[in-house]
Parts: C-alpha cells; structure tokens; sequence
C-alpha cells in the first residue's frame, strides 16, 4: 500500500552543532542512515530515518548560511514538534519580525539580518512580503547583503527582481558579486535581457 | 578488546567502537564510516566517533594498505604462481602422528578461512554461524575486506572446536572440509628458487612426540612431489634474494641454500642445541656461511645470555601484564604466565648456568629437531642469521628450564616445551623479545 508523504522544514537556530544535531536525532530513536556530500549544486547532507517513512534530511547548505531540517513523512509537522523538542529552530515570524526593524532607529545588525532574509527565503518562498526584502537587500550598501539578496533571489526567484538582479550584474562594486549575479540571470531569470 | 601489538598493549573498546573500527576498511571517506557505524547501530555523536579515530590514528593504528613483506621472506605472488614443475624437498625422514586433541586448534590466534572454506564451514556447522552471526569471521589484518578472514576464537579455541576437542567441521564433513591451513599445518613450505622445501613448525607437541613412533603421515602426501601438484591456495612464500647473515651483511639465495645443507650434515640428530645454535652464530659472525671449519658446539656463558634473558623476561613481564582480559582457559595466556616464570627464575645466574649445564634427552633431541626444521624451512632468516640462531639458543634454553616449572595442568606441550615456546614466539609476538636487547 502506497504512504503519501509530505514535506516540511524547519531551520536549526544558530547555537545548534553537530552534537547536538546527533543527541536529538538519537534521543528520538532516529538513525543515520545516508551521508550525502557536498556536490555541485548540492550541499551536504545528513539522513536521519525513524521508519519506512519518515526520514529528515539535515541541510548545511553554505549559499545561504545555515542548516535546515527537510522532515518527510506522513505527519510531518507531528514530527518537527517532536524535533523541537531537542532542537531549538528560528522561525519565519521571528525573521519577519527582525528584517521589518531595518528600518528602526537601532537596527538589527547586517549579520542578523542576513540570516534573517535566508530564513524566510526557506520557510516562506511563496509569501508576497519576501519581495520588498529581497529587493532592499539587493540595493543595500553592505556587499554581504547584497550577496543575501542574490541567494534568496536564487532560492525564490519572481518577476519584480530580474531588473535588480541585472543592475547588480552590471554595476555592482565587487567583481564577485557581479560574477554571483550574472550566474543568477543565467540560471534563474533565462540571461541578461 | 583491540591489541596495539606495536606497544603490547590492550585497548578495551566499546561495542560501538569495534564497530567504527570494522568499517574503517580502506574504502570509506569519514562519512562512509560514520554511516557503516551507524548501520551497525554504532553511532552516538560524530564528534566523538572523530576523537576515537584520532586516538587510533595518534598511536599509529590506522594506516594506508597493508605491511611490506618481511624482507627474508617475500609475500607470494598470486600472479606469478610456483612453476608447476618446481620439486618439492620434503624434510626427509619425518612422519607427524596427530593426536587429535586440537591443541593446535587452542594455540593461534588467526585462523585463516577462505570465502570458500567459510561457506563449507557453514554448510557443515551451521549452529556456530547462527550462534556467533556476522562475528564468525573478522578482518585477518585491520579491517580491510579481504577475501581471507580469521574465524573467531572462544577460550583462545577456534569457535569450530568442540569441548572435547575435535574439530567440527572436520566431524561433519570430513578433512577436506576443513580450512587449507588446518589441512595444511603443521607443514610449511618456501620456494628457494630451485625447490619448494617443505619442512615443519615445530609448534604443536605432536610435531616432537612424532619423532619417538614410527606411526604417522608423511608432512605431505604421497606421490605430491611438484609444487604443482600442491592443492589450490597452498601457501608457498619465496625466499628472498638476498638474506641477511648478519645486520650487515648478505648473501645470496643460492649461498643461503648451500648452508642449510651444510649446516644441517653437522647438525646431530640429539645435541645441545643451546651450545649448537650458539656456536653456529659465532662462527657465522666470524667466519661467514663457510661451516667446513665449524669447531665443537660450546655453550655460551651466562654472561653472554644475560641481556637476551634480561629482554625475553620483560617482554614476557609485559605481556603477562596485558593478558587479563583474556579467558583463565586461554592457551596463550596460561603460556604467558607459564614462562615469563621460567624466563624470571633464568635471570639467577647459578639456575642459568645448571640449565646451560644440564640437558633433559628428550630435550637433546626435541633441540636437534626444531633448528633442523627450522634450518630446512629457511625460519632461522626471519632476520639475520646470527642473531636468528643466538635467538634459538635463548628459545631451547627456556624450554629447558620451561620442563622443570609446573604448567598449567592441561598443558599439551608439558613434555615438549620447545613446542610452546616456538609457538609463543611466532604465534603471539614473543620473537620481539629480540628488539628489546
């Protein structure tokens, strides 16, 4: 008999390391069962299963700076309460919450702002506020914004961006940044129009 | 347990770290052994299975590949197999009755089986493999998958040894069934190039309470008189090119040879082989492979002995010290404890000398025999010759004095300690004793 599955995720808050990463997966019966590594166009990957079908995949994903949780089964939120129990997670409405103080008279700092941007990205690709975000990070003065902004542009790509996304090919200061977004065009948004 | 034989010394691992040990095989990144221990169900944190493997690697136990070959001996070349026509040089004159007690069966610990000789050991006793599962067999060497592997031991026995002593599958299935090396021993061949000699390890009793009977089965079997005529994965190691006489000078195969021969015309069949092993080493130091001059056997002085006993005693101290973790009903831990009093009672310097002085006539012909097998085997190569043969003359002098210290009451080789000895040298890392001089 076929099980539908369904996905979720869920991003390890930054004080989580491996140790912890292998104690709750342990805790909740979990066992290692893959070990995928970096490729090109793949990040690493641990894979945790419980059963026949309910695996999670542990993400270091280095473009965007963190490690997620990818929990598949046929109860997954079932299984990430579970998980948040052992593991401390960020959460898309804390990240939300952090990038709309950008422009508070004490801002959070660029570091947290970056990583605030990648969470969102993961948690809420589709949501209609990502946009504004991304194009702010895109046009910020701060290169390692910028740099969030081409990856998130990458992870959730829409119309409103391409012409940002092109400038940022053409004219930005860093040579790297230009070379990260012409990358971006080509495999994204089909080439620089 | 792990033994780190480098350091004589015991390592008491946990369930799971055998288990990262066994998949530490040579074909695995780290990830592949952290995900191997896992499957095994022995993974707890990355982190520590990471510590645990840098331990391993800081005292130099995890390595690329395998150990060159000893350099008297090469590793035989499977792709250049022993002509077919190459003679076989049997030990002439021997015949081995076998007991049939297995107490070579209690004695080694690695016993080679072959995939085939596995599945013929399961197919004739498959009780042991459903009892012991995938433990059965372990790595020979490390953890490498090698086609070989050891089958494991209870008590210090092979699992395939019944309680009286019998071997099971040989019970079940009869001789052939049994592994090539158990068919095999305690037969040992080397090719010099012109011959395959076959002589014998004189490491089980049976090999000397052979030599009073005129019963017993030819080291090989009749009519097998070409290395070509051997049975499939007989082990035929080839003498080196050059051998080392002493540590700094050689000789060739062919010279090699030509000793052997003459040293074993003046080699009785009963002496103080103590005396003569002794004397054949100086004369060789002094003399070279020339033993047309060699003078009468004199025994060396305890003065001379002290520093070989001195080193056989520490060595023995030492690994008396790393054998508790192994069964009270361990041949090679009751061997350990046997003679490191006998080594310990020979740094008296007046029971030295009356065990110089004093020979037993079964000991005057077990000596004679064990240095002219190991003459015809080329065993007394393992390392340079002179110091080889100084190196028998402390081996029958502690299986001299070994006759008059109680053994352990089931000691097969109680009436033939050369027999224990030797296997203790080769078998369990005692020959190292050497190095420590």
């Amino acid at each position: 008999m076929a099980t539908s599955t369904a996905q979720t995720r869920a991003v390890l808050a930054g004080g989580v390391g491996r140790d912890g990463v292998d104690d709750a997966f342990g805790a909740l019966g979990y066992r290692l069962v893959n070990v995928i590594p970096m490729g090109p166009g793949r990040p690493s990957q641990l894979v945790f299963a419980r059963n026949p079908e309910d695996y999670v995949h542990v993400v270091d994903d280095r473009q965007l700076g963190l490690t997620y949780l990818a929990v598949q089964g046929s109860r997954p939120e079932a299984m990430k309460q579970e998980l948040a129990q052992e593991l401390s997670f960020d959460t898309a409405e804390t990240a939300q919450a952090l990038l709309e103080r950008a422009t508070a008279d004490t801002p959070p700092t660029v570091e947290a702002r970056v990583r605030a941007l990648a969470v969102l990205v993961l948690l809420r690709p589709a949501a209609a506020e990502l946009t504004d975000h991304v194009l702010a990070a895109l046009q910020h003065d701060d290169p390692r914004m910028r740099a969030a902004g081409l990856a998130a542009a990458a992870y959730a790509p829409r119309d409103e961006l391409r012409a940002v996304v092109a400038r940022v090919c053409e004219v930005d200061p860093v040579p790297s940044l230009r070379e990260v977004a012409a990358r971006v065009m080509a495999g994204v948004f089909g080439g620089v129009s | 347990m792990l033994h780190d034989t480098q350091r004589s010394e015991v390592l008491e691992l946990t369930p799971e770290q055998v288990e990262q040990c066994l998949a530490c095989d040579g074909t695995r990144d780290v990830g592949g052994i952290l995900l191997a221990a896992a499957r095994e169900g022995a993974y707890g944190r990355a982190s520590e299975m990471m510590e645990f493997l840098a331990q391993l690697a800081e005292r130099g136990l995890l390595a690329d590949g395998t150990d060159p070959p000893k350099p008297h001996l090469e590793a035989p070349d499977t792709t250049k197999p022993q002509p077919a026509d190459r003679p076989l040089a049997v030990l002439s004159g021997y015949r081995l009755h076998c007991t049939g007690r297995g107490s070579c069966c209690a004695t080694y610990g690695s016993i080679p089986f072959s995939p085939g000789e596995r599945r013929r050991a399961h197919a004739a006793v498959p009780e042991v493999g459903e009892e012991l599962g995938r433990h059965l067999f372990l790595p020979l060497h490390g953890a490498e998958p090698a086609a070989l592997r050891a089958v494991t031991t209870s008590n210090g026995a092979c699992a395939y040894l019944d309680d009286g002593g019998r071997c099971r599958i040989h019970a079940q299935a009869g001789a052939e069934a049994k592994p090539r090396t158990c068919q095999a021993f305690p037969a040992q061949m080397v090719d010099d190039g012109e011959v395959v000699r076959v002589s014998v390890a004189v490491e089980c009793a049976c090999v000397l309470a052979s030599l009073s009977g005129s019963r017993g089965e030819p080291l090989i079997p009749e009519g097998v008189d070409l290395a070509g005529l051997l049975p499939a994965g007989t082990r035929v190691p080839m003498l080196g090119e050059r051998v080392a006489v002493t540590t700094e000078r050689h000789a060739s195969r062919s010279e090699v040879r030509q000793f052997t021969v003459a040293a074993l015309e003046a080699l009785p069949a009963e002496t103080d082989g103590v005396a003569f092993a002794w004397s054949l080493a100086q004369h060789v130091e002094s003399h070279g492979l020339d033993v047309s001059g060699l003078p009468a056997p004199t025994a060396p002085s305890v003065d001379a002995l002290e520093p070989w006993l001195r080193a056989l005693h520490a060595k023995l101290r030492d690994k008396s010290l790393h054998v508790g973790w192994r069964s009270p009903r361990d041949r090679s831990r009751l061997r350990t404890d046997w003679l490191c009093n006998v080594a310990a009672s020979l740094l008296d310097s007046d029971i030295a000398n009356a065990t110089i002085a004093t020979q037993d006539p079964i000991d005057a012909r077990d000596e004679s025999f064990a240095l002219r097998a190991a003459l015809w085997g080329y065993r007394v190569f393992e390392r340079d010759l002179v110091t080889a043969l100084r190196d028998r003359a402390v081996r029958y002098l502690l299986a001299r004095r070994a006759r008059l210290i109680e053994p352990d009451a089931d000691e097969p080789a109680s009436d033939h300690p050369i027999a224990a000895v030797e296997a203790m040298m080769r078998a369990h890392g005692l020959q190292s004793y050497v190095d420590r001089r």
